[in-house]
């Protein structure tokens, strides 16, 4: 029996329909305008994406980058038996030559300082010397240049954008496969750095993306035909569905967004919402009873869901903008764009929505039956059986949400808490080239992990001779520190400069030399790029040292700046000097290693926090529909449900958390509530003039067949991303779908087993018999 | 045997003349804003006299060369090489010249490496004139060259070496952080310089109390007096052709030369003439 009394809602919606075509011609103007921003999107999943542009870090990060140049780098590892040989420095030599030649890139291997230092040799004429040189002094194996059968190739090089970065990279493999070719003196030519990494995230996320758009499609046909049996629903489904996702990129294009690796996913998220709230809304036009016009009934099916889709539609916005409060910029912005395109999604289905359906006469039950008639069992099933097994399902739910709280949090003394991936080689699946190439390559440098430590002094106090020879002290102490693999400063390279000019690789006492070290700095700074990117070149004011280190968690790197205050003020101790220019302060470290740290470091307390606002929020949500304390709590338990037991799924399984798997949390909650906002209506909607069991009963019959294809539609939905060669993604999408399949199972056991526990109620036949019963008596 | 004897009668008469003759092809390089030191630069140089040997015809290996930092360098080369060929700072030129019998050849166009003017700088307001800098600290480059100093760049106004306390510095723009951080009074640049001090922190408070008249590009210089026209004749075409090829521009590009071009004589007259010779 179905409620036709007229509400305020009714005359807008019947509004709405009346004037379809004027609603269809709007959304026809919208989505030309957004079209073009839409395609402006592009991708780029360049570390410093991951942190807001507010971060003090990433602030001082930048500003160093400014005066230092902000070129990008990576290295190639050339590896062979005995690298002295003739064949092996001819290829090395060939390769360095051939990649110098590569517009925009700038190399600085040993062969390249060879031939700066030694104009018009040869390293290949006279291999002998050129190992005379390679070897005569630890400055170059210090940097990771030459060791124990290898020579890297570290190259720089200044793009701007990810179509140039491509180029560039294109290019110096096309000469690296080119000088090989044929060649049989390496062992390997191992490729690493960011913008490998970068590059290869950005090509499987487009790739990825790519498989996903036909996966969907093909998804939503099977959904709706199965479902509703109806070209005409598939159209209406199709064409709200493109609106949205067009509306909700053209938005982010407008505000010069661009996807990062887990900003890829917004237009799915909001598609499968999208998809779901049309879901509940379809569902409840097509269960037209003989008797209602269609007209009518439309209106009666769009009056009765607004309440509940608009608060699960505005509780999932919120849920996501509450990400909002994250340091990890994808994140932030994910939430954002989110919310912003659940508006998109609430606008369409209930204006351009229902215009389709009333101009494509999408057909109800009456002229085609639809599908899961079967659902009616579970709907005279449920409510039994929840009662009977109350006091299994609500203490074992509750049982493995601790579980999963401990897996997530850990348990002082005995688990760790959850680990935090952030290395960009941990979003690169395990067989993949660069992966192996990265990881090997960290056994043969002492790290990859890069951070600097920024000294900021007077105008021309790399001039003070005395501050030079401190900061070759402050280095040569930083160097000796276990937690540095190596350390490399502008005094490095003065000392190579004397090796070079055969006065042996220290910085001299003698004040006279030391003067003319100083005047020699100035002029080679004009002379020699890898000095000129050491040394502020106009103030003299500014310099830094690059440390190489192994370090891959922030309190390490938190250890690591304690240490260097400590190490400096001991030297400032013995070279006033070094006081006098830079300060008694000590110099800060910064740097896109040390940012690595940070972000991995933010994780927990971005879930936690933003995870935290979305229950306070949705919680909120619920008392302002329902006004009813029991259901305000037993509302959160399938997702809280979800989510924690995801966690222990995680922690079972080895899947750790990284910036995609630690949206979790947000999104399964922002989504999975929809169910209970349309659970807990259609509950109370009957329970509050009946009892826990027509409540029940009606919710079952209601929205429970709504809730298991909502289900269907957000697990497979995000399975489709277990498509992408990104693990991260791939991760995230087994366990989403894991945990909206948990949180129905607890929408229909748990849920409704609490519900009779809080109402310490019967069902209806238990009742009648005690009374029954007491009649006798 | 007598074919043998007049063979050896010519090699012992001619020795002398073949020892002169690679004696002058010896080059002496004394360039302060090449910067660097001598071992540094030698594999440039070494590169540079390879070439000029190549055009000139001289025989490969037959010229070596020495790169000098400072004066005392240069000087103590010269007196125990006896090098034939200088590229000299034009300071040096001029106060070595009468000593050490220079005669200039060619000169270098360069933007990196010649000034044709010399501005004394200061930043210090209360700084008006040339008076107002007595007893002040000056650092230059130019200060192992006081004469130079005095007469040529500052007109003879003051005599710098007593006027300054001067302080010899290997790059101009340390002279302009000394000024900026007050570590001196002032300085010395040319136009390149003082718009690149300009851009310094600070820089904008800097100023020109002094300003000389044109002066000498880094001239190429014969080194003594037993250079034969015809040799320098053909030094002249050698050197003025030198950086016209693809390779002679890469190498005079190595050492910062653009060109070699004939010597100016009329601004060369004048700094002599100022300098007092």
């Amino acid at each position: 029996m179905i409620d036709l009394r007229e509400t305020t809602l009714h005359p807008v919606f019947r509004f709405v329909i009346a004037k379809r075509w004027w609603v269809l011609a709007a959304y026809a103007l919208l989505l030309a305008a957004s079209i073009p921003y839409a395609v402006k999107v592009e991708q780029d999943n360049a570390f410093d994406r991951l942190i807001v542009r507010t971060d003090p870090d990433y602030i001082a990060t930048r500003e160093f980058s400014k005066v230092f140049g902000g070129g990008e780098y990576v290295v190639l590892f050339a590896e062979a038996d005995d690298p002295f040989s003739a064949d092996v420095i001819g290829t090395v030599d060939a390769l360095d030559r051939r990649l110098q030649a590569v517009p925009k890139v700038g190399s600085n291997s040993i062969f390249s300082i060879y031939r700066r230092a030694r104009p018009g040799a040869d390293p290949t004429t006279d291999p002998d010397a050129f190992k005379k040189f390679a070897t005569g002094t630890k400055l170059f194996a210090r940097q990771g240049l030459v060791g124990p059968g290898f020579y890297s190739v570290p190259l720089i090089f200044d793009v701007r954008s990810t179509s140039e970065r491509e180029q560039v990279l294109r290019a110096i493999d096309a000469a690296a496969a080119d000088v090989l070719k044929g060649s049989t003196a390496l062992k390997a030519l191992r490729r690493a750095g960011e913008p490998y990494v970068n590059d290869y995230m950005n090509r499987k996320s487009n790739e990825g993306g790519m498989r996903l758009v036909p996966v969907f499609c093909l998804f939503v046909v099977a959904l709706v035909m199965g479902l509703y049996r109806s070209l005409r629903t598939l159209a209406a489904f199709a064409v709200s569905l493109g609106v949205n996702a067009a509306l909700a990129v053209g938005w982010i294009g407008l505000t010069g967004g661009t996807f990062t690796i887990v900003s890829a996913l917004v237009p799915m998220t909001i598609l499968i919402t999208c998809l779901a709230t049309l879901v509940y809304i379809h569902s409840r036009f097509v269960e037209r009873p003989p008797e209602t016009g269609v007209d009518e009934h439309q209106v009666f099916a769009l009056a009765n869901k607004f309440l509940a889709c608009t608060a699960s539609v505005f509780a999932t916005a919120v849920g996501f903008a509450a990400l909002a409060v994250s340091d990890i910029r994808p994140i932030r912005e994910m939430g954002i764009w989110v919310a912003v395109g659940l508006v998109f999604t609430w606008l369409v289905a209930f204006t351009l929505f229902p215009a389709l359906q009333k101009i494509l006469r999408t057909p109800t039950q009456i002229e085609r039956k639809t599908a899961a008639q079967w659902f009616l069992r579970v709907v005279d099933w449920m409510p039994r059986f929840s009662y009977r097994w109350r006091w299994v399902t609500v203490p074992a739910s509750l049982l493995l949400c601790g579980i999963g709280a401990v897996s997530l949090f850990g348990f002082p003394g005995l688990l760790a808490p959850m680990k935090m991936l952030t290395h960009p080689t941990d979003y690169m699946p395990v067989d993949s080239d660069l992966y192996r190439d990265t990881r090997r390559v960290e056994q043969l440098v002492p790290g990859l992990s890069m951070a600097d430590v920024w000294l900021r002094g007077k105008v021309g106090s790399l001039n003070q001779p005395e501050v030079i020879k401190g900061l070759d002290a402050f280095q040569r102490a930083i160097d000796a520190e276990p937690l540095v693999g190596s350390a490399v400063g502008p005094t490095t390279v003065l000392r190579m400069f004397r090796y070079v000019g055969g006065k042996g690789d220290v910085i001299p006492d003698d004040p006279g030399e030391l003067e003319a070290l100083t005047d020699n700095l100035e002029a080679l700074l004009s002379q020699e790029p890898l000095l000129a990117r050491f040394v502020d070149p106009k103030n003299m004011a500014q310099t830094h040292i690059t440390l190489v280190t192994r370090i891959n968690d922030f309190p390490s790197y938190e250890g690591l700046g304690r240490k260097m205050a400590a190490l400096w003020s001991d030297t400032a101790a013995k070279h006033p000097a070094l006081a006098k220019e830079f300060g008694n302060e000590p110099p800060r470290i910064v740097g896109i290693g040390r940012l690595q740290t940070k972000v991995a470091h933010n994780l927990v307390p971005t879930l936690t926090e933003s995870f935290a606002l979305s229950v306070v929020i949705i919680f909120s949500v619920f008392l302002i529909i329902f006004r009813n304390g029991a259901a305000r709590l037993m509302a959160m338990i399938p997702s809280l449900f979800a989510i924690l037991v995801m966690f222990a799924v995680m922690r079972a399984t080895g899947m750790s958390l990284n910036v995609a798997t630690i949206l979790i949390a947000s999104t399964v909650l922002g989504t999975s509530e929809n169910d209970q906002i349309h659970f807990f209506y259609h509950f109370l909607e009957r329970q509050k003039d009946g009892t826990t069991e027509t409540g029940l009963r009606h919710t079952m019959l209601i929205a429970g067949r709504s809730i298991f294809f909502a289900t269907l539609i957000n697990s497979i939905g995000f399975l489709a991303f277990a498509l992408s060669d990104l693990p991260p993604i791939r991760q995230f999408a087994i366990l989403a779908a894991v945990a909206f399949v948990l949180s129905m199972i607890a929408d229909f056991t748990a849920l409704p087993g609490a519900l009779w526990m809080v109402f310490r109620d019967r069902p209806d036949a238990l009742k009648k018999q005690a009374q029954e019963v007491d009649t006798m008596k | 045997m007598r074919q043998t004897s007049a063979i050896a009668f010519l090699v012992v008469c001619l020795l002398p003349a073949a020892a002169a003759f690679a004696g002058r092809h010896d080059v002496v390089v004394h360039v302060t804003r090449l910067g660097g030191d001598s071992a540094s630069a030698q594999p440039y140089l070494d590169r540079f006299l390879r070439y000029l040997e190549s055009q000139a015809g001289w025989p490969a290996g037959s010229a070596k060369g020495s790169f000098t930092v400072t004066r005392k360098e240069m000087t103590s080369y010269i007196s125990s090489a006896e090098p034939g060929i200088g590229m000299l700072e034009p300071q040096a030129y001029i106060e070595l010249k009468k000593g050490l019998n220079l005669e200039p050849i060619v000169q270098v166009e360069s933007k990196d490496l010649v000034s044709d003017k010399f501005h004394l700088v200061v930043k210090d307001p209360a700084i008006k004139s040339l008076a107002d800098l007595k007893g002040k600290r000056l650092w230059t480059t130019l200060a192992d060259y006081p004469g130079y100093l005095s007469k040529v760049v500052l007109g003879g106004q003051v005599q710098a070496a007593s006027h300054f306390e001067l302080k010899q510095i290997g790059q101009a723009l340390k002279g302009v952080r000394g000024v900026l951080r007050g570590d001196c009074d002032a300085t010395v640049l040319d136009d390149e310089q003082l718009a690149k001090a300009r851009e310094i922190e600070g820089g904008k408070d800097l100023r020109t109390i002094h300003s000389s008249e044109r002066l000498p590009h880094i001239p190429i210089v014969a080194i003594g007096t037993d250079l034969p026209a015809a040799e320098r004749a053909t030094l002249i075409k050698v050197f003025t052709g030198l950086c016209g090829t693809e390779k002679g521009a890469a190498i005079c590009k190595e050492m910062h030369i653009e060109r070699f071009v004939p010597i100016n004589a009329a601004v060369f007259r004048d700094a002599e003439k100022r300098f007092g010779q």
